[in-house]
């Protein structure tokens, strides 16, 4: 329901990433979010153990009264999770859990028994970059987890994390087709309120005309029966380390959410590139972004609508391909990959063939170096506009640290 | 390219950064090696498995962001007997744990252990380089030792 509780509300909604070991910490953490006042979703982050179904470390840490990297929600009973966390929340006020597991039907069975009915994730984007479990198994088990949050259609919601597939170095087209695609996977499998998501890159320019085409793509393929909305990331790779830096980035990512017309955006800490972040730096992030949006001009923007174009009819091409490869969305989103149709460059999961390739090119547009066997129609002369086809260690290293030298270096205004 | 290494690229079971993977592919491909990535979360079964199928001239254990000391004590102690008698050098690289200091007690432990280098500190990518160029030249000797006879 959360894409028909922001329809009812203006403005952008910000979102941390907050998970913490203990119920008290957990409710406590939500507490003062909801306590903030602004436009915000509560957020509980699993932590890795429960994350990769390893319960019994988890259980062991809360027992040995370790810290975890986030909220073991399955050593938790429904009862305990509803009386302490989902009573914080309200008509103004919804939670929702983030977790980044593979295979999620058991813990989609709780979430459910707990009526937190709000969550995240996707067949293919909790598979490829975080798991060992093959293509086909997480296929199987999404599938399954769908139609447990389906059977409560008015409640449920769902978030494509596809859009922030490997967090960064990803090529929009990739990102894009894939978000539409694991929404089709949602709406099949009975969800009626999703969200599509997309990671912050390189070039506010690139971003907005990324978006730009997700959004066209939405209306066209998906039913006008569901629910959708548009959630944008700060950037997710290696952060800026000066203060201006970080401000400078999380502001453009305001900028991206403000004029892509995104409703949620999920917030960065200063501190999250090194480690877990404080309750009191997930507050200040969290105000920091909601000011930014409420005090940013109308500033000027050269629309790249070429780009638009291009990323638009490139991730079509790559939809229409895969739908056609069998009439149910699990079967062609297997095929698709062992056909190379879908291939996400850097990515090291036995199922992704790797034959597609991207960088960052000058003005920090992410563009394709090898597009392998993608079924993208080669046409444009922007399709290749690098002069080399591989990538030494030292330039792959330049890369990551992209956004660092943009937003850190002194003589960015 | 017949003295090109064949190395097998590996992350560990606690670790599910892949990066750091994709630059040491790059940075191996660049000194003459061929490569398997295994990827990320690899246990310590699949390791042995991928090392059987491959018999490479090197392997090589990579984490930034995951527990590299634990996880490479459990590789290399629970190696297969029928394996363990004829392994390929092994080498770890990169951080060897949240809460571990980068040398010391953990690297000589490791080298112990019988790993064949322990490449944690900050200019390890020099010694790294070096280590590789010995390997190979020794692989080329080798090989033209076996043409001789």
């Amino acid at each position: 329901m959360l894409s028909r509780f922001l329809e009812a509300r203006p403005g952008l909604y910000v979102q941390p990433r907050m998970g913490m070991a203990s119920l008290q910490e957990m409710q406590e953490g939500l507490k003062a979010v909801k306590g903030l006042n602004i436009p915000a979703i509560g957020t509980i982050t699993l932590d890795s153990y429960t994350r990769m179904g390893q319960l019994e470390e988890a259980q062991k840490a809360l027992q040995a009264g370790l810290d975890l990297n986030g909220f073991p929600v399955l050593s938790y009973s429904s009862q305990e999770i509803i009386e302490n966390l989902c009573t914080v929340a309200d008509k103004d006020f919804l939670i929702q859990v983030r977790h980044g597991t593979a295979s999620p039907v058991n813990l989609f069975k709780h979430l459910v028994e707990c009526t937190l009915f709000l969550t995240e994730g996707g067949p293919v984007s909790y598979c490829l970059p975080y798991s060992q479990l093959s293509l086909k198994e997480a296929i199987d088990s999404w599938r399954q987890a769908c139609l447990i949050l389906g059977e409560y259609p008015q409640q449920s919601h769902l978030e494509s994390f596809a859009g922030c597939l490997l967090g960064q170095l990803c090529h929009p087209t990739i990102l894009v087709a894939l978000g539409i695609l694991e929404a089709l996977f949602f709406q099949k499998n009975g969800l009626k309120d999703i969200s599509l998501s997309y990671a912050q890159h390189y070039n506010l320019s690139q971003d907005l005309a990324a978006v730009a085409a997700l959004k066209r793509l939405a209306n066209i393929y998906i039913s006008h029966e569901i629910s959708w909305h548009i959630v944008i990331y700060t950037f997710m790779g290696l952060f800026p380390q000066t203060v201006k830096g970080y401000n400078g980035i999380v502001e453009e990512s305001v900028q991206l959410a403000t004029h892509a017309g995104a409703r949620r955006l999920i917030v960065k800490t200063q501190e999250e590139s090194t480690q877990i972040s404080t309750l009191s730096a997930n507050l200040s992030a969290l105000k920091q972004a909601h000011e930014l949006y409420n005090s940013s001009p109308s500033f000027e923007m050269s629309e790249d609508k070429e780009e638009e174009e291009l990323i638009f009819e490139q991730a079509k091409a790559i939809i229409d391909a895969v739908l056609n490869l069998s009439s149910e969305i699990e079967t062609s989103l297997y095929k698709a990959f062992q056909a190379g149709y879908l291939d996400v460059p850097y990515c090291l999961h036995p199922d992704n063939r790797r034959l597609a390739s991207c960088a960052i090119d000058k003005e920090g547009y992410m563009q394709w170096i090898s597009i392998g066997k993608l079924p993208i129609p080669i046409q444009s002369g922007r399709l290749y506009p690098f002069s080399f086809h591989t990538l030494t260690s030292k330039e792959f290293l330049q890369m990551l640290a992209f956004n660092r030298m943009k937003f850190d270096s002194p003589q960015e205004t | 390219m017949e003295n090109m290494l064949n190395v097998i690229l590996t992350g560990t079971p606690s670790d599910s950064h892949t990066w750091n993977l994709i630059f040491m592919e790059l940075f191996l491909q660049e000194n003459k090696c061929r490569v398997r990535n295994l990827g990320s979360c690899v246990s310590a079964e699949q390791l042995h498995t991928a090392i059987e199928e491959e018999v490479p001239d090197l392997v090589v254990i990579s984490s930034i962001n995951g527990h590299l000391f634990q996880d490479a004590i459990k590789i290399i102690n629970t190696f297969p007997s029928h394996l363990a008698s004829s392994l390929p050098p092994l080498v770890v690289g990169g951080k060897m744990g949240i809460t571990l200091k980068e040398t010391g007690f953990p690297k000589v432990k490791l080298l112990k252990l019988g790993y064949s280098g322990v490449f944690v500190e900050k200019d390890s990518l020099v010694s790294f380089k070096q280590y590789l160029h010995r390997l190979g030249n020794a692989k080329s000797y080798q090989k033209s030792l076996r043409y001789a006879v």
